[in-house]
């Protein structure tokens, strides 16, 4: 019926122009230029030497404004250069000019201490002496991570990408395909929120089991042991496993010894069946069937004439609303939405298109929708054994406003999300996540100022992915076994223990 | 000194035109009391929201052009002149009265002869509310302008999702740009039944890149260079902007003249209300704060009904039930009321037990307890409805007038609607069909429940209140045409069976639809041959010559199916004399276009007490017979 | 009458319509402004008596209140100079030592109705006198304030600050200048202003985190004080900010780390105001912010709010810096007091 399919905006470049083979002149130039860089470090060993690569970067640092003056020569007379390439070269440029900078500040306050170690706390220094001589150390061991930029509060957290994978990462041979894409799909947060990846995960061990073939003389599940601790070795890589996944695989390990050391008599086809069979078995029992049994004690909860508030996309927290408005409840929805994930956008349109009344605020006007809400319905990444809640970042926000306007908290959390860890602030463990996604957003025409500012050692930008929050701020925790206070972690755990111990 | 620097400041001074009437009967009745421009939004006359726009967008002149109302008009303006309204501060506005135009064109042309513009301008069509930055876009324009002589005009666009509720189909746009931003075809999608579009290649030849956009509407805000308004006099066919800008894309090198487009992102608003369905969406999206900092005047407490807003010193009883609705001020709502998706204007009183929804309510109308006012009818001024009447779909003024068609009250006459049998325009009714209130989905949910197509919903939705006009019969109407012509001009009938073949894939006809209705038509036309004892030979005359076509469309059994329907239904209902029928069916027969068994099978469906059994048994008990002689011969 | 009124409002009308275009953006240029206004006022001397130039102040401030709701600072300088004309006028009437006495803190107003209708002469000198000290004391107010910094701000501290406002960034400069810290900078969606005064301190050499507006409790923990700027500060100590402070000084309550505000004295605001939802104290900015409107179908049901202010109570600010020094909420009626007649609060 419609006329032409609504196609948003199609570019059609007719015409790829030409690349002038100069353009390749600036990258080999820069790159000696680095290796010698990343040697200087490692040759602290007397000043005389560093006196010596002090000139020698000098010289360097001249050569290179020589090449970059002949760069924009190069810009000027080669305007047909494709912006991407002009993009490359000029990262490129950047790249090589922090290098160096960083270099030099290194120096500096190495040099500093030395000469006169108390003028660091007189004399305005531009870099703060705990982060020098972290970088200092870091740049000793290894010149790598100087290359991105850490924040310094939570260095612990940012991981060296492991040469292994990154070198072999098109073709690794002890890694199914299919664990392949997963980690992509992790790393990219195509799929996202711990439900998500864990039935993911199952559904990729389960086309695992169907697809290995046992070498001879070996034994199935020992064999099929060793190739899935290769695959999560990959996967906590590509992203770190979530407790849910955790907790998942570490129930499927146990139900391969059980396999392995008691039904020894079956042969490799049984041992697959009844393995798929432990799978769909985890799925069904502890997350669907504790999904519907959420749902429904949530439900029970709520009342004609709520107004509920929640945050994010917790896929628990959706299905509980849907359900509720099939239900025939009469109740309307507060989404509160953080950037850069910009979940709750989805959230709007599915509750949307079920009909359910939704409001949309960013969390910055929680404080103004607050007061209307009933009550405040939260997802959770993981349960903690000390009580506290660990969570999509903003979560523990929204608790502690709730608090302060006296609103009831649920938090819906599956028992397989119950961690024995313990956190109390957001530092211990968290993610780091791609710190570009906050300088751009669709709904500024202009351009954030932080862009020209991006390679400035000074400037961090610091994208966690998840928080804590203190079991005071929650007012209860709906599992499929009961409504508890968050304290009643351990207990769960225990019992959990001794059943699956039994 | 004050008098020298104003009169420097007004040297460089931006200026805007703003042209005030519409030029069509969209808001019949309530237009003929109330200009477009003075009608509330939101409790604020539009015309507040265009000229604060105008001047927070930093115009310091604007050129304010009426035809009717004059009076209503020039008042409004000095009286807020007279009490500062915030705009008046920083702008002048000139009222340029010229009772003798007749389109948005001939304003221009107007104000060309009179050479009040000096440099670029902005151009406002009627109803503009928007909360753009026009220096900006000016400044952008006069950069393009300095890097082509010859630009004419920057259109503005908004990016806007398909689907969205202030998206109407009028203002859907497609549009293609090049690097430059520099306009190269325009179209909107939906103003005509065409729902092809062709693009001339050139526009992929001669450009590099081009970007092809078709999730934009049209905001009706052009920044304008000095040649504008000249283009206007030059070309007596242009009545609207996009006339202009047609004619200028079509005739570029001629005129010398290029048009550029602009897209707003972000916080940017505009839009333009020029029928009801726009109302209400630009009704509904400056209350939600859309066109911020342009806001509707706030009443103190909050509104506790849903969606909606309502005007000062308005009664509503407890236990009236409002939502998605504007009430104007000094309106009362008695008890039991239910209101929903209308808009009801001032001084009006809706009594007891009275349901209004989907409508529009002018001003000082009564709605007397237990009416039903429903279905996308505006009521004009000081209308009466009685008690327990049912208004639905229909526009009712006060007076008796010349198109008025009947009478429901002492003081409320129904109009004639534009769309009468006899001239199907086809763009006009589907324009129509479009500018109604846009209901809101949800009192459709159970209807039309489907999470993914959204277009489908939205499209099952706008053809609740007049069915859309039905693809086959255009198909069919389309076919007799061509069949009447070929048979006339004796065409080769190949050549009609591609042209039917085209208008098939044009209105999407599946090919039962297309057998039956090539059947019907060419039976149809035989009711046009001249009466008389010559009338079978001709009659015959005529189905040999559009051989070719039932052997082309009549090929197998579920064909023939179609084909005897199309002979049923021709036979019941056009006066044909009794043996019409037998002879056709014999004909067809004879000629091996219809087999015995299907004919046999057909008849066997019909209703035995029809005068059309009657009429065919005959035939039929002859085939029966030669059957059975022929299984006797075997 | 009304008509030469209208002639007279022009200054107050370009003011206004200056502020609407945006071409004059921050409060402490609005001062400027304001105050150049009056004193180009009272210098031409178009009134003859107190009673007259109060008059047509007061009369500027009901036109702005009228056409901007939420701008304060403008109508604070005026109020400010309402209680300069006051003052100046028991000065040259030489009835100051009357005022102060018991007599007339017991009986009030009516024994010492000052006559402001009187005409006097030395009026206008000692007025534009006053003026331009005022004039003074705004343009090194934000230089008083910054010379605080180094009391606030000390080495290897994290500082958290929200949004952007040029008094906390010329603060948090000048403290660099003695001292290395952290800052950490929250984004403020859906304006993004803490991605400009981020930009500003790196450059500057201050070590800078930006963060967003969600991990503004997670990052509470690390932090040694909050330091940000506000709209205005109400009568009870409460403040006008942007929304996301309320939410960010409820995590500094929870981790007890104090809440400092910079202000100008043009922010106090005698008003009682205290609650967020009130029409009068918010303002809704468009939705188009918070979701594209190309998002389409989702927008015809959905309602979309974007509130742009916070109320924050008093009992969450710890210290309101001025360039007078430090004061703590409760003393902000006291403060007020000295800025403004107590007649003038309500115009």
């Amino acid at each position: 019926m419609n006329p032409p399919q609504p196609t948003p905006s199609v570019k059609a470049d007719a015409i790829q122009k030409p690349t002038k083979p100069q353009r390749e002149k600036k990258p080999s130039k820069s790159k000696p230029l680095n290796d010698e860089k990343m040697d200087n470090p490692t040759s602290k060993a007397s000043t005389n030497d560093k006196q010596l690569t002090e000139k020698q970067l000098r010289k360097l640092e001249w050569e290179k404004k020589l090449s970059e003056q002949k760069g924009k020569g190069d810009i000027k007379d080669g305007l047909s250069l494709s912006k991407a390439e002009l993009k490359a070269k000029r990262r490129e440029q950047q790249e090589a000019q922090r290098q160096a900078k960083v270099e030099k500040d290194v120096k500096e306050v190495k040099d500093k201490p030395v000469e006169n170690p108390k003028s660091l706390e007189k004399k305005p220094t531009r870099m703060l002496p705990g982060e020098a001589k972290k970088s200092d150390k870091k740049s000793t061991v290894e010149p790598k991570i100087l290359k991105s930029k850490h924040v310094q509060l939570v260095q612990h957290l940012y991981k060296e990408p492991n040469p292994e994978y990154s070198s072999k990462l098109v073709n690794f041979k002890e890694i199914h395909p299919v664990f392949m894409r997963l980690g992509v799909q992790y790393s990219e947060k195509v799929i996202l929120g711990s439900n998500a990846r864990c039935l993911a995960l199952l559904a990729g061990i389960r086309t695992l089991i169907n697809d290995i073939q046992t070498p001879s003389k070996q034994e199935f599940c020992r064999y099929l042991q060793g190739v899935l601790q290769n695959c999560t070795d990959y996967l906590q890589e590509c992203r770190p496993l979530a407790v849910s996944m955790t907790n998942a695989l570490r129930s499927f390990k146990q139900q391969l010894r059980h396999i392995e050391t008691i039904e020894t008599g079956l042969n490799d086809n049984d041992k697959r069946t009844r393995l798929i069979d432990v799978i769909d078995t985890y799925i069904r029992n502890d997350m669907r069937r504790a999904w519907d049994a959420i749902s429904i004690k949530v439900n029970a909860k709520i009342v004609d004439g709520d107004i509920i508030l929640i945050y994010g996309c917790s896929s628990l927290v959706r299905q509980i609303l849907l359900e509720a408005n099939k239900d025939g409840k009469k109740f309307s929805v507060i989404i509160v939405d953080s950037r850069p994930l910009l979940e709750g956008r989805e959230m709007l349109r599915r509750l949307i298109s079920a009909g359910i009344k939704c409001s949309y605020v960013l969390i910055n006007g929680l404080s103004c929708v607050m007061k209307q809400a009933s009550k405040v319905l939260l997802g959770a990444h993981a349960l903690l054994t000390n009580g506290s809640v660990m969570s999509r970042i903003g979560t523990a926000q929204v608790a502690l406003v709730a608090q302060a306007y006296n609103k009831p908290v649920l938090v819906c959390c599956e028992t397989y999300k119950f961690s024995e860890r313990v956190q109390t602030d957001s530092f211990v463990f968290n993610e780091i996540g791609d710190s570009n996604l906050l300088l751009s957003a669709d709904t500024s025409s202009s351009s954030s100022p932080l862009v020209y500012q991006k390679d400035n050692p000074k400037l961090n930008i610091l994208n966690l992915l998840y928080d804590v929050t203190p079991p005071d701020l929650v007012t209860a925790v709906v599992t499929e076994l009961a409504i508890l206070p968050c304290t009643s972690v351990p207990v769960v755990l225990r019992i959990n223990a001794g059943e699956s111990n039994v | 000194m004050s008098k020298k620097n104003d009169l420097l400041a007004k040297e460089n001074a931006v200026q805007a035109i703003l042209v005030a009437p519409t030029f069509e009967d969209e808001f019949l009745p309530i237009s003929n009391d109330i200009p477009l421009c003075l009608f509330p939004v939101v409790n604020k006359p539009l015309i507040d929201y265009t000229l604060e726009f105008l001047s927070l967008g930093g115009v310091e002149e604007t050129f304010l052009f009426c035809c009717n109302h004059v009076a209503e008009i020039k008042d409004h303006i000095k009286k807020s002149v007279e009490e500062t309204v915030g705009w008046t501060l920083t702008m002048k506005v000139h009222i340029i009265v010229s009772e003798s135009c007749r389109s948005f064109g001939d304003c221009l042309r107007d104000l060309d002869a009179k050479g009040l513009l000096r440099g670029d301008f902005v151009l406002l069509e009627p109803g503009v509310i928007s909360n753009i930055s026009l220096s900006s876009l000016l400044k952008k324009h006069s950069d393009i302008c300095q890097m082509d002589k010859g630009a004419a005009m920057t259109v503005i666009f908004q990016e806007c999702g398909l689907n969205h509720r202030s998206l109407c189909p009028q203002d859907e746009t497609l549009v293609i740009m090049n690097s430059k931003n520099r306009l190269l075809f325009h179209k909107k999608t939906k103003k005509t039944s065409d729902k092809k579009v062709d693009f001339p290649l050139e526009i992929f030849l001669e450009n590099n890149s081009v970007s092809i956009y078709h999730n934009l509407k049209d905001t009706h805000i052009a920044i304008c260079s000095s040649s504008v308004l000249p283009l206007f006099s030059d070309n007596f066919d242009f009545q609207t902007k996009d006339d202009f800008v047609r004619g200028l894309l079509m005739n570029e090198e001629i005129m010398g003249s290029t048009v550029y487009g602009n897209i707003l992102r972000g916080s940017n608003y505009g839009g333009a209300i020029h029928n009801w369905r726009t109302y209400q969406s630009i009704s509904m999206e400056l209350k939600n704060k859309w066109v911020h900092p342009l806001v509707p005047p706030t009443k103190k407490n909050r509104s506790i009904y849903e969606d909606s807003a309502i005007g000062t010193s308005t009664k509503v009883a407890l236990t009236a039930n409002i939502c998605r609705s504007i009430l104007g001020c000094n309106v009362v709502i008695g008890n039991n009321v239910k209101i929903q998706d209308a808009f009801i204007f001032d001084n009006t009183h809706i009594e007891d037990n009275a349901v209004v929804s989907l409508s529009v309510i002018g001003p000082n109308c009564i709605v007397k307890n237990g009416a039903k006012v429903t279905a996308g009818s505006i009521l004009g001024k000081g209308v009466v409805i009685e008690e327990n009447c049912l208004v639905e779909d229909s526009l009712v003024q006060q007076t008796k007038s010349d198109n008025s068609e009947d009478k429901i009250g002492p003081s409320a006459y129904r109009l004639r609607l534009e769309e009468d049998e006899e001239d199907i325009d086809l763009d006009k009714s589907l324009a129509r069909r479009m500018s109604r209130l846009h209901i809101h989905e949800a009192t459709y949910e159970s209807e039309y429940e489907s999470e993914d197509e959204f277009s489908e919903s939205e499209d099952a939705l706008s053809h609740i209140h007049s069915p859309p006009p039905d693809d086959t019969k255009l198909f069919f109407t389309e076919v007799i045409d061509s069949l009447t012509r070929g048979f006339e001009d004796k065409l080769l009938c190949d050549n009609l069976i591609l042209e039917i073949n085209s208008s098939r894939y044009a209105y999407n006809v599946t090919v039962k639809e297309v057998n039956f209705n090539v059947i019907k038509a060419i039976l149809i036309m035989s009711g046009d041959l001249p009466e008389g004892p010559q009338y079978f030979s001709s009659f015959a005359q005529m189905l040999s010559y559009f051989a070719p076509l039932f052997n082309n469309y009549i090929k197998n059994l579920s064909a023939m199916t179609d084909c005897l329907q199309a002979v049923e239904e021709v036979a019941i209902s056009g006066d044909f004399k009794d043996k019409w029928a037998v002879f056709t069916l014999k004909y067809l027969y004879e000629k091996d276009y219809l087999s015995e068994e299907a004919i046999l099978d057909w008849f066997g469906t019909i209703k035995t007490d029809t005068k059309f059994y009657k009429q065919v048994k005959p035939f039929t008990d002859w085939l029966e017979e030669a059957e059975e002689e022929d299984s006797d011969d075997e | 009458m009304t008509n030469i009124n209208f002639q007279d409002l022009s200054d107050v009308i370009r003011l206004i319509s200056d502020i609407k275009h945006k071409n004059i953006l921050s409060s402490h240029d609005i001062a400027l402004k304001t105050e150049a206004m009056l004193e180009a006022l009272i210098a031409q001397g178009k009134w003859t008596s107190a009673s007259e130039l109060m008059q047509l102040i007061k009369q500027r401030i009901k036109c702005i209140s009228q056409s901007l709701p939420m701008e304060a600072t403008a109508i604070n300088v005026m109020r400010h100079i309402l209680k300069v004309i006051r003052e100046e006028f028991e000065v040259a009437s030489e009835k100051k030592g009357e005022s102060q006495s018991l007599q007339y803190i017991v009986t009030g107003a009516s024994s010492n109705v000052l006559d402001y209708s009187q005409s006097l002469s030395s009026l206008q000198a000692a007025l534009l006198d006053h003026l331009s000290e005022y004039k003074t004391e705004l343009e090194t107010s934000a230089e008083n304030i910054a010379a605080q910094a180094s009391e606030h701000i000390h080495s290897s501290e994290t500082i958290l600050t929200f949004g952007t406002s040029k008094t906390v960034q010329r603060f948090l400069k000048a403290a660099s200048k003695k001292r290395t810290f952290n800052v950490i900078v929250v984004e403020a969606a859906p304006l993004y202003l803490g991605h400009s005064l981020a930009a500003n301190l790196a450059k500057s050499n201050i070590q800078t985190t930006v963060i967003p507006d969600s991990a503004v409790f997670a990052m509470m923990s690390r932090v040694n004080k909050v330091i940000i700027g506000t709209h205005t500060v109400l009568a009870s100590g409460g403040l006008r900010a942007s929304s996301g402070i309320h939410a960010l000084a409820l995590a500094a309550k929870h981790y007890s780390i104090p809440v400092m505000v910079l202000s100008h004295m043009y922010k106090f605001t005698p008003v009682y105001l205290g609650s967020n939802d009130h029409e009068a104290f918010n303002d809704c900015a468009s939705p188009a912010s918070l979701i594209p409107y190309s998002s389409g179908q989702v927008l015809n049901k959905a309602e979309v709010t974007n509130a742009v202010f916070d109320f924050v109570p008093p009992e969450l600010v710890t210290l309101f810096i001025t360039h007078q020094g430090g004061n703590s909420p409760s003393y902000v009626y006291r403060l007020l007091s000295e800025l403004y007649h107590p007649d003038d609060y309500e115009i």
